[in-house]
């Protein structure tokens, strides 16, 4: 069988087969020996050859998390990863410029007409009693500011629009 | 004289209400829970002998709501209010109001929030005291063109900061002079719109500084004894993020010298009930007193674990009137513990918040090692406030133990669903300049580049292996957060660089 996954945005193929009551993996130039044994709550046990590994598996909208020796991966297949590739470019390429978190405006540093460059601060964010500058993906000039001081946003609302230069 | 208190109002939520719900329930003294809107299934709710609503979601309608507070307490008779830290927790109009209404404030008195929480007022009573305080101004000013004539007496590289302030808000670094001006107005017009009072002075730099703090205790019968430091240099944005105890840079003769500097502090201060002096270490080995802080610190499990010493509960006995059952002489350090601060924030991101359900959440356990969290699986962690989820801290019999525990802690604590700050305390802890013991304030500056990751990271064929067995095997269980997953934003709109500015 063979297997492509995009964990944390690092695409691998892996093929697998079962030889008696193993897995032989490859990926890329490597082979492993894997013996593995799913627990019920939801935690996988697995040997490759004798070295012991714990991963705690959930699932949740977002995709499947692991977590492997204090690292957390998030695990998205081949269709995901087209989607993800789509979504990315409509928020960040054409210069609209979305709240990556829910929070309150409080400072808008730019307006209608401005031209900014790549990296200069837009606007403030407090969420969870942190202020955080939202910057310009891209240099261009400010088409809308789709938001003012005092303003709760959320997820994914458009804050500021930009025409790129 | 005062009388055991009889029923406490906890004013403030997540780990630390838990924190002070547990120790009311080991002393046997009922306890009440405040919550907001979002909070209606917290733990401290869950935990607590009864539990009021008291707002929506801003603080400022909530748990910052002292009239709210107030109706809450005098409807479940309690005699007490223990206000945690943040929120209300050095609001001297407050504790003022309670002292007014005939209740306990669990903590020192209001006159002493208030003068501890002017700098200048501070800084005027610890110079009176005999307490070093850092070179710079006495007298502070609202006035821009007053404070940069009298900053042409101060030498080298020096700090605007407000005299109300905190957290870092109206405080500016001044290494080139010719930018004195304009620092000097942006503090200004910073502290006005977060204090509603414009004053600030200036301060000298210290070189090569580390934050140290001792703990203190002072009882009601003029009793005052500190419980050893802890080393708090490392932080970001002026918040703390990794906490030990002893420090590395105390030996035990400059440790005893600013320990006894911390009890006179707390006597000139007038200080009751569990508070914090503040010092600046400088290279050198000279030390000044920055702030006293007038609650119950984040950090104070390090110094439970190395004394043995309950805090919270000496707060309640304390307030109560009780008087400290140990002396200076009485209290012994044993081994070394560390804490570190569990965020729900994107580290590689510049740490932006991260908000959503926790869809797992797997604690570490073993000898030595204690977690005071706010937080279960399935609790969605929202916008609103603190975003701490925990405290982890170990404790080891010296500094390498305790440094190795917390690496294996770090491992198999597993929180699914949001981002957390797990990765970065490892990275920490296995920097040179940690395990070498070199902490400064400016720790983040100076390792950056081995903390940090931006872009795609390596991911190891192990993590491969996992989701390929997980994907044959199907070795999910059905789990079912209370709440509906919410898309977080890495999902919905891809990556996102905020202060980098630059592309993916």
């Amino acid at each position: 069988m063979e297997f492509t996954f995009i964990i944390d945005d690092v695409e691998k193929s892996v093929t697998v087969e079962k030889k008696n009551d193993v897995y032989v993996f490859s990926i890329g130039e490597r082979e492993y020996v894997v013996s593995a044994s799913p627990l019920a709550n939801g935690t996988l046990t697995f040997f490759i050859d004798n070295r012991s590994y714990i991963a705690v598996v959930s699932q949740g909208e977002a995709g499947t998390s692991i977590g492997l020796n204090g690292r957390n991966f998030l695990v998205r297949g081949e269709e995901d990863a087209g989607s993800m590739g789509a979504s990315h470019g409509s928020g960040h390429g054409d210069g609209s410029v979305e709240s990556p978190m829910p929070g309150n405006i409080v400072a808008v540093n730019v307006s209608e007409g401005d031209h900014v460059k790549s990296g200069e601060a837009l606007l403030v964010i407090e969420s969870m009693k942190m202020q955080n500058e939202i910057t310009a993906p891209l240099d261009g000039r400010i088409l809308k500011v789709g938001c003012s001081v005092g303003d709760q946003v959320n997820f994914g609302d458009v804050l500021v629009e930009i025409e790129p230069a | 004289m005062q009388t055991k208190v009889k029923k406490i109002l906890v004013a403030n939520r997540g780990e630390i209400a838990v924190r002070v719900i547990r120790a009311c329930k080991e002393l046997g003294i009922p306890v009440v829970a405040v919550y907001s809107e979002p909070d209606r299934k917290s733990l401290h709710v869950q935990l607590a002998d009864e539990a009021v609503f008291i707002g929506p979601p801003p603080p400022l309608e909530s748990y910052l709501n002292m009239d709210a507070i107030m109706d809450a307490a005098r409807k479940t008779g309690c005699d007490a209010v223990h206000p945690g830290y943040g929120f209300l927790a050095e609001n001297d109009s407050f504790a003022g109001l309670l002292e007014k209404e005939g209740l306990t404030f669990i903590g020192p008195p209001s006159s002493v929030i208030r003068s501890m929480g002017s700098k200048l007022e501070a800084r005027a009573i610890m110079k009176k005291a005999g307490v070093p305080i850092i070179p710079g101004l006495l007298e502070g000013s609202e006035n821009a063109g007053e404070i940069i004539e009298a900053a042409g007496k101060i030498d080298g590289a020096m700090f605007i900061k407000a005299s109300a302030g905190g957290g870092g808000k109206g405080m500016r670094f001044v290494l080139d002079r010719k930018n004195l001006p304009a620092l000097v107005r942006e503090a200004i017009g910073e502290a006005k719109s977060a204090f509603g009072n414009g004053t600030v002075y200036i301060e000298e730099a210290i070189e090569n500084p580390r934050h140290i703090e001792f703990q203190v205790l002072a009882d009601n019968h003029g009793n005052v004894i500190h419980l050893f430091e802890r080393e708090c240099s490392i932080q970001r944005r002026h918040q703390k993020v990794l906490e030990e105890t002893p420090s590395t840079a105390l030996d035990d003769k400059l440790r005893e010298k600013m320990g006894r500097t911390a009890v006179k502090a707390a006597q000139a201060a007038g200080y009751r009930n569990a508070g914090t002096v503040e010092f600046m270490l400088g290279g050198d080995g000279k030390f000044y007193f920055l702030e006293m802080n007038t609650r119950i610190q984040v950090e104070h499990p390090i110094t439970e674990m190395t004394t043995g010493i309950d805090l919270v509960k000496w707060q309640m006995r304390i307030a109560g009137g009780e008087a400290l059952a140990f002396e200076q002489a009485d209290i012994a350090r044993r081994g070394h513990a560390i804490e570190c601060r569990i965020y729900a924030e994107d580290t590689d991101n510049n740490f932006i918040p991260s908000c959503g359900v926790i869809a797992r959440l797997q604690e570490p356990r073993g000898p030595g090692i204690r977690n005071d969290s706010g937080v279960y699986q399935g609790w969605e962690v929202n916008p609103h406030y603190d975003p701490i989820l925990s405290k982890l801290v170990a404790w080891g019999e010296d500094r390498e133990a305790a440094r190795r525990k917390m690496i294996l802690a770090l491992d198999e604590y597993v929180i699914h669903g949001i981002k957390t700050s797990i990765e970065l305390h490892k990275k920490i802890l296995e920097n040179r300049m940690f395990i070498e013991g070199n902490t400064y304030t400016d720790f983040f500056a100076r390792c950056k580049d081995d903390l940090f990751q931006a872009g795609k990271k390596e991911v190891p064929d192990e993590a491969f292996i996992a989701a390929v067995l997980h994907n044959m095997l199907d070795s999910s269980p059905a789990v079912q957060p209370n709440a509906r997953a919410r898309l977080s934003p890495w999902q919905e709109i891809g990556r996102w660089e905020i202060g980098t500015g630059g592309g993916v």
